[in-house]
């Protein structure tokens, strides 16, 4: 389900996003000047950031068709970052999954307003292009927001639980520590396999039986 | 206590992650990052926060944060730090929530502190059994 950075050219009339009201979706918190930063593309500004209960979405301020917008299913992580090496300026930092392995040609079939870019639009093929953005910054101007706006993130991440056996790998047991640490699971029992084969190969009673007797 | 097990968290092993609440760890990504940092909060959907972090990724570029939210379905392993006793974790923590519930319905258990605790486990282990 999580279908990572998607753009979106929409907006409804008072500026802000289409909401989905088949979700329930509210808006949570609306951030003004807000730039945004896409993997290691330079920062987009000024834009308005709004949090809603399903998604984050940024509408840029100076084209009214642009605007990025993620749902809460698809953000891995998000984090307050304020390391001048990472980023010069204090950001929301964080991590996007794009749930590459599904098929590219995801569509949705009319069950949302609009909100979302159709694949069929000019914009050929734009929600693949957005796919890969595994970074997001959000920085806002007002530095001091960044405490509230984490806060709003965790919130609203929180309403968005997994759904039901959307877990991969759900069920795997590890026993030891080094199992875990030498990241080959099962590395020992390969071993074990190994004899174990050896020794059916050896084993009379598994060869192929002889075609010169025959039953009497 | 009759409680074992009727709470949804204890139902699965997300009552041990929040067991170390206020602990130092180190949580691994199924994306292979690392956070090192102090477990800050953790629901029972495993979404963790973890304070003064230092996230490093596979390259081991090295990054730190004042605060960290992570979906729990992004967790790969949350590493028990070595010092923890994490059985005697979760039966305290249980214990903590008991008495929470038993104060908050007007029950004549104690509120829970910490002191209190640690002076009344060995009674409480022997009235359970």
């Amino acid at each position: 389900m999580a279908r990572g950075l998607v753009s979106v050219n929409e907006r409804s009339e008072d500026g802000g996003p289409f909401l989905e009201t088949v979700n329930e979706e509210r808006i949570a918190h609306v951030q003004p000047s807000v730039g945004i930063v896409l993997g290691e593309s330079p920062a987009e500004q000024p834009g308005t950031l709004y949090v809603t209960t399903r998604r984050l979405v940024w509408l840029s301020d100076e084209d009214v068709h642009k605007g990025y917008v993620v749902d809460f299913l698809s953000l891995t992580m998000h984090a307050i970052s304020r390391d001048e090496d990472a980023y010069p300026q204090p950001c929301i930092y964080s991590q996007i999954d794009g749930g590459e392995d599904e098929d590219e040609e995801y569509e949705e079939d009319g069950t949302d307003d609009g909100a979302e870019e159709p694949l069929e639009s000019e914009n050929h093929g734009s929600v693949g292009d957005f796919s890969h953005v595994t970074e997001m910054r959000l920085v806002p101007r007002d530095a001091s927001s960044l405490d509230h706006l984490f806060q709003v993130l965790c919130d609203c991440a929180a309403l968005n639980p997994d759904p039901e056996g959307e877990q991969e790998g759900e069920g795997d047991w590890f026993f030891n520590e080094d199992e875990v640490m030498s990241n080959v699971i099962g590395g020992d029992r390969a071993n074990n396999h190994v004899d174990l084969a050896e020794l059916l190969m050896q084993d009379p009673r598994f060869e192929d039986a002889d075609e010169e007797e025959s039953g009497t | 206590m009759g409680k074992r097990g009727e709470r949804q968290s204890e139902r699965t092993l997300v009552c041990v992650i929040q067991a170390l609440m206020g602990l130092e760890l180190l949580v691994e990504l199924r994306n292979d990052l690392s956070i090192r940092g102090f477990l800050d909060d953790c629901d029972n959907a495993m979404n963790v926060i973890i304070k003064d972090a230092m996230i490093e990724d596979v390259e081991g570029c090295q990054k730190h944060m004042p605060l960290i939210f992570v979906r729990g379905s992004n967790i790969r392993f949350v590493h028990i730090p070595d010092n923890v006793n994490i059985m005697q974790a979760v039966e305290e923590r249980r214990l903590v929530l008991d008495r929470a519930a038993l104060a908050y319905m007007g029950g004549k258990g104690l509120a829970p502190t910490p002191k209190v605790l640690e002076t009344q486990i060995p009674d409480t282990a022997d009235a359970a059994i």
